[in-house]
Formats: C-alpha cells, sequence, structure tokens
C-alpha cells in the first residue's frame, strides 16, 4: 500500500473511533449504555442494524461469490424481509411494552428461568465463538494478501472496538455504525465506479452484463425446487425467512439495535427500512463480484488467488507440475479474450445466431479453465493436504489491491476493517448486556445501583473483548472448530427462535413443555448436522417447527401443572 | 429510562409518517419484495 493509502485508511479508522468515543463519554447510567437511553431515531436505528450484519467476511466473501458460483447467493437474503414485518407486529411492540434489556429478559416474563437461561446461554456460546471469528477472517485475508502480521491486524483491530465500546456503550456503537456505513457504502460504489472504467473501451456497461450472463454469473433466481441446492428461491424464502427471523428477532447483537429505537415506531421503522434496502444492496455487491469476473476475462487472473498457497506450491516439489498448469491456463485465457470480443462483437450486431455459437466456444473454453484450476488445486493439496484449496475470499481483495488507484485502496480497506469493527463492536456489546443483565443482575446482585451496573457492563465488554481476540490469536490452531463456528448459528438459532415464537403465539403453552421442546429439538438439529446431508439454512426450520409442535403437544400433558403468563 | 413519560412515549404505538397505517406500510414492504423477485428473474432470463 502507498503512503496515500495509509493516510485514507488511518485518517478514517482513526476518526470513527475517536468520533464515537468523543459522542458516547457521557454514558453514565445503564439504560444510556446498553439502550443508548432509548432515544434513537429510525435512521441511526437502521444503520446499526445494517452495520451489524455486514461484518468484513461478508464485504470480502460476497464479491467472491458471485465470481465463482454467480449471483445466486441473493436469494438466501429473499426471507429477510417478510422477517422484518414479522418481528415489527410481533417482537417490537411486546419488547417495547415490556421494556426489556435483553430478548432473553422476556422468555423470563413470559415463561420461567429455565428458558430465559437457556435462551441465554445458547446466545453467549454461538455469538461469543462467532465475535472472536468476526475478527479473525478478515485478519487473515488482510495478512495474506497485503503481509501484515495477523497477531498485530487482531489486536490492533481487537483493541480500537473495545476501547470505543467500553467507554461508550451502545451509543458508540450506534454512532460509529453510521460512520461505519456511509465508508462501507461509498467504498463499494468507488469499486463499482472504479471497476466499470477499467474495462476495455470497447466493452460497455451492457456488454459486460451480457458476457457475465452468458457465462452464467447473473443466475439471481432460481424456482427449482432441490432440497441439495443450497441456494434457491424456495431455501431462502423458507429457510431464509427462519433464518432471519431468528437472527433479528431473538439475537441479542440485533435486538439491542432496535431497542435503542425512542418508539414503537422508530424501531419498526428501522426494521422495514432493512428490509426494504438489504436485498437490492446485496444485489448490487454479487453485481460488482460478477463484474470482477469479466475484468478477469480481460486481464489474466491469477490462477489461484491466494498468494500464500501459490507461493508455497511454487516452491515445493510440485512447482514445476504446477507451473506448466499455469502456462496451459495463460494460454487459454488468451483464446477466451479473443473469443469474447467477437462474442461482444456479435452481440452489438444483433447476430443471435453467431452469438449463440460464439458463446458455445467461449462456455467451452471456461469449462477447460476451470478444470485447469481444479488441477492446481489438487497439486496444491497434494503439496500440502491442509492448504487452504478455497480461494473465493481472496478475489475482491485481490482485485482491489492491484487494480484500484491510489486512495481508492486505503478507503477500500478502510471500509473492510470498518466492517470487521461495526460486527464485532455490536457482539461485544450485546455478549456484555447478556452476561450483566441476564446472569449478573438476575443471579448474583438484583439491588445493585445504576453506577455497579455500567461498571460490570465495561468489564464485561472487557473481557468479550479479550475473549475474542484470544480466539482470534488461535483460531488457526483449530481449524475444524472454524469450520464448525460458521455453521454453529444454524445448529442454535432454530431452536431459540422456536422458544420465542411459543411465547409469541401459543399462549397456553407454559415453560416446562417449551423448554423440553427445546432440548429435543436441539438434539434432532444436531442429529441432521451429523448424520444427514441437508443443507444448514433447513436446520432453523426444523429446529424452529419441532419446538412449536412439541411444546404444544407436551402443554396438552402438563395442563394444569403450571399457568400460562 | 426512569421518566415515566419517557417510557410512555416509547411503548406508544402511533401510526407511521407515511401511508396512514401499519398495514399498508407492511404490503409496501412486501410488495416491492415481490416486485424485486419479478425483476432479478427477468433480469436472469434477459442476459441469459
Amino acid at each position: 500500500m502507498s503512503n496515500l493509502d495509509w493516510i485514507v485508511m488511518c485518517g478514517f479508522i482513526g476518526f470513527v473511533v475517536l468520533y464515537g468515543t468523543w459522542k458516547s463519554r457521557n454514558a453514565k447510567d445503564v439504560d444510556t449504555y446498553l439502550r443508548a437511553g432509548r432515544t434513537s431515531k429510525w435512521w441511526l436505528v437502521a444503520l446499526s442494524i445494517m452495520a451489524t450484519q455486514a461484518s468484513a467476511i461478508t464485504f470480502l466473501s460476497t464479491p467472491g461469490q458471485a465470481y465463482v458460483d454467480g449471483m445466486r447467493f441473493v436469494q438466501f437474503y429473499l426471507g429477510l424481509p417478510i422477517a422484518m414485518i414479522i418481528l415489527s407486529i410481533t417482537a417490537v411492540p411486546i419488547y417495547n411494552k415490556l421494556n426489556v434489556y435483553t430478548a432473553y429478559e422476556y422468555l423470563e416474563k413470559r415463561f420461567d428461568l429455565k428458558n430465559r437461561m437457556l435462551g441465554s446461554a445458547l446466545f453467549l456460546t454461538q455469538r461469543g465463538l462467532a465475535a472472536g471469528f468476526t475478527i479473525y477472517a478478515p485478519s487473515l485475508i488482510l495478512s495474506v494478501i497485503l503481509g501484515w502480521e495477523m497477531s498485530a491486524t487482531i489486536i490492533v483491530v481487537g483493541t480500537m472496538v473495545i476501547i470505543y465500546t467500553t467507554i461508550g456503550g451502545t451509543v458508540a456503537v450506534n454512532k460509529t455504525h453510521f460512520l461505519q456505513m456511509i465508508i462501507i457504502t461509498v467504498g463499494m460504489f468507488a469499486a463499482f465506479y472504479v471497476l466499470m472504467s477499467l474495462l476495455p473501451e470497447d466493452v460497455s456497461f451492457i456488454d459486460a452484463a451480457f458476457v457475465a450472463g452468458k457465462m452464467g454469473k447473473l443466475n439471481a433466481i432460481d424456482f427449482t425446487f432441490d432440497l441439495s441446492n443450497r441456494y434457491t428461491f424456495w431455501s431462502g424464502i423458507i429457510g431464509g425467512t427462519f433464518l432471519m427471523l431468528s437472527y433479528f428477532g431473538t439475537d441479542q447483537s440485533q435486538v439491542q439495535r432496535y431497542l435503542a429505537g425512542s418508539s414503537i415506531k422508530e424501531s419498526r421503522l428501522a426494521l422495514l427500512t432493512n428490509g426494504l434496502v438489504k436485498v437490492p444492496m446485496q444485489f448490487i455487491i454479487l453485481f460488482i463480484g460478477a463484474m470482477v469476473f469479466v475484468f478477469f476475462q480481460f486481464v489474466t487472473p491469477p490462477l489461484f488467488f491466494n498468494p500464500v498457497e501459490e507461493a508455497k506450491v511454487k516452491s515445493s516439489s510440485y512447482g514445476d507440475e504446477y507451473r506448466l498448469i499455469e502456462k496451459e491456463y495463460t494460454e487459454i485465457q488468451d483464446k477466451k479474450q479473443t473469443e469474447l470480443k467477437a462474442l461482444i462483437s456479435s452481440i452489438d450486431r444483433g447476430n443471435e445466431e453467431r452469438s449463440r455459437a460464439q458463446t458455445e466456444i467461449v462456455i467451452e473454453q471456461q469449462k477447460k479453465a476451470n478444470e485447469l484450476k481444479n488441477r492446481a488445486v489438487e497439486v496444491i493439496k497434494k503439496s500440502d493436504p491442509n492448504a487452504d484449496s478455497n480461494d473465493t475470499n481472496y478475489i475482491f481483495l485481490t482485485f482491489i489491491i492491484n487494480f484500484l488507484p491510489i486512495g481508492f485502496v486505503g478507503l477500500l480497506i478502510a471500509a473492510i476493517l470498518s466492517a470487521s469493527m461495526s460486527s464485532t463492536s455490536a457482539e461485544l456489546n450485546a455478549l456484555a448486556s447478556t452476561t450483566v443483565i441476564d446472569f449478573y443482575k438476575r443471579l448474583i446482585k438484583k439491588d445493585a445501583d445504576d453506577h455497579q451496573y455500567v461498571k460490570v457492563s465495561k468489564i464485561a465488554t472487557v473481557f468479550w473483548g479479550i475473549y475474542a481476540i484470544v480466539f482470534a490469536l488461535f483460531a488457526k490452531e483449530l481449524g475444524s472448530l472454524i469450520e464448525a463456528v460458521n455453521i454453529l448459528g444454524s445448529l442454535v438459532y432454530g431452536t431459540i427462535l422456536g422458544i420465542f415464537l411459543t411465547a409469541f403465539y401459543l399462549k397456553k403453552v407454559t415453560g416446562t413443555p417449551t423448554f423440553l421442546a427445546a432440548v429435543i429439538a436441539e438434539l434432532l438439529v444436531l442429529y441432521c448436522f451429523l448424520f444427514t446431508e441437508i443443507p444448514f439454512l433447513w436446520y432453523n426450520v426444523i429446529g424452529c417447527l419441532v419446538v412449536v409442535v412439541v411444546a404444544f403437544l407436551l402443554s396438552k400433558i402438563f395442563k394444569g401443572s403450571e399457568h400460562a403468563i | 429510562m426512569s421518566n415515566k413519560k419517557e417510557l410512555d412515549k416509547a411503548t406508544e404505538d402511533s401510526p407511521p409518517p407515511i401511508f396512514g397505517s401499519w398495514n399498508k406500510i407492511y404490503g409496501f414492504v412486501f410488495f416491492t419484495l415481490i416486485a424485486l423477485i419479478f425483476l432479478f428473474y427477468l433480469f436472469t432470463k434477459a442476459f441469459e
């Protein structure tokens, strides 16, 4: 990175941290510290919700996902607007009227202590590990592409987040989210603008879209019903709705954002704004990925986007074999560029027959290029069986570093770090709230004063921050655990959602049947994960439905022994 | 929030600033989703 890039990056990040710390320095009482005093406007809450969800790994992976697999990943978000509507009708008024600090507090008001403890314990387990991963993943990618020392990146980013989140609590998180979302949005549009200007002069925007479409990268909607296919309209609209309901309705890192709204109206408007904006936003990010793919049709990309793995294989005894594949790959790419220009020319002239023939040639060459890439991955794995064979996360950053002008690189890296910090701060803030409200205040010290709760909240924030940093530092040694962390969300979200839906809608069902149903559902989800091939999005549906149905049936057995609240 | 007036304000279920009712806003969000899915489908087919 050039000096200007460093100045731009440090300027943006430094300003965000100082601004967040300064604006929130007066957060002295527990309500201000954990819920921003319930004074936030809808637009600030909406930006905070979006910033919490947009982690750096999403920001880095999503364009790479479109590059490799096309835009079908957008279907993952189709359930989000439906979930926002349902939560606006149900969760928002309930949480507001009960004046809760955490989502799990509601479970005790509705059921009993054991359901509250189960919900908050599942959240702390899952989100505690995820917070470490949120810092680790982008640090790994930045270290590979930029050569930054990974431990230093983890510690610097983690410490900055701990500082402003500890000092300002929810106020600092919300204020910094506002700026971070601006940086992320400006960064993405800047990347898109530069990307378009870097395409060859005779390739227009429409030409580029046709090239991407003909090569299967603009496959935004797929109506086929196939349980083995991870991203279809059906998995997105059904599984996605359940996942989003659970994430936004029961995950404290999101619930805390809209609890900060100054009224039911402000919280609802924030969620519904997210429902309107999120799907188009993901579409744009994926479209940028598809355009990066088109760009690399005219500029030969690296055979493998992870430079560390590539350098390792080249210096191993498999180096010659790898270089041979690389040479063949470059030749295929050169030929494909000529054929692509012929394809564009036939599209521009409206010659459909010629265009179809050229498309087939280009697709055939793309298949050959993909085969060569698969062979290269096999060589990498032969050279080092523990090598990371997936380079999707490195594609977008490779483009940023190598092709964006000076200044823009700093802006984009600032956007990536902002995304990492925004998610992490919301996670630490939520983990601290749950620790203090659901455990410390409920089980240890019920009648302490505000000053004491704020003090413990700050200690909890620092504790979870250090926990996340330590996990991130050792994450590399825990390869299989990281994979588990990725999937852990879907392993517990369905069950938690089932508990909440039972609480919202089955008024006659009491605590014990719900608790037992949740245990049964969790065991069934674990069975599906360990012994079946069902894609993870469906775990949310299974876990949720099992809790609701079994709780309802068990409530008939327990009838009379407890009273619904 | 210690002030009762502020708590009442926070829990007050007031109408939305546009469209007149929350049901109409929900309908708007839902039909925007339908429109987006339709546009994404057209987009997929147009460049296929």
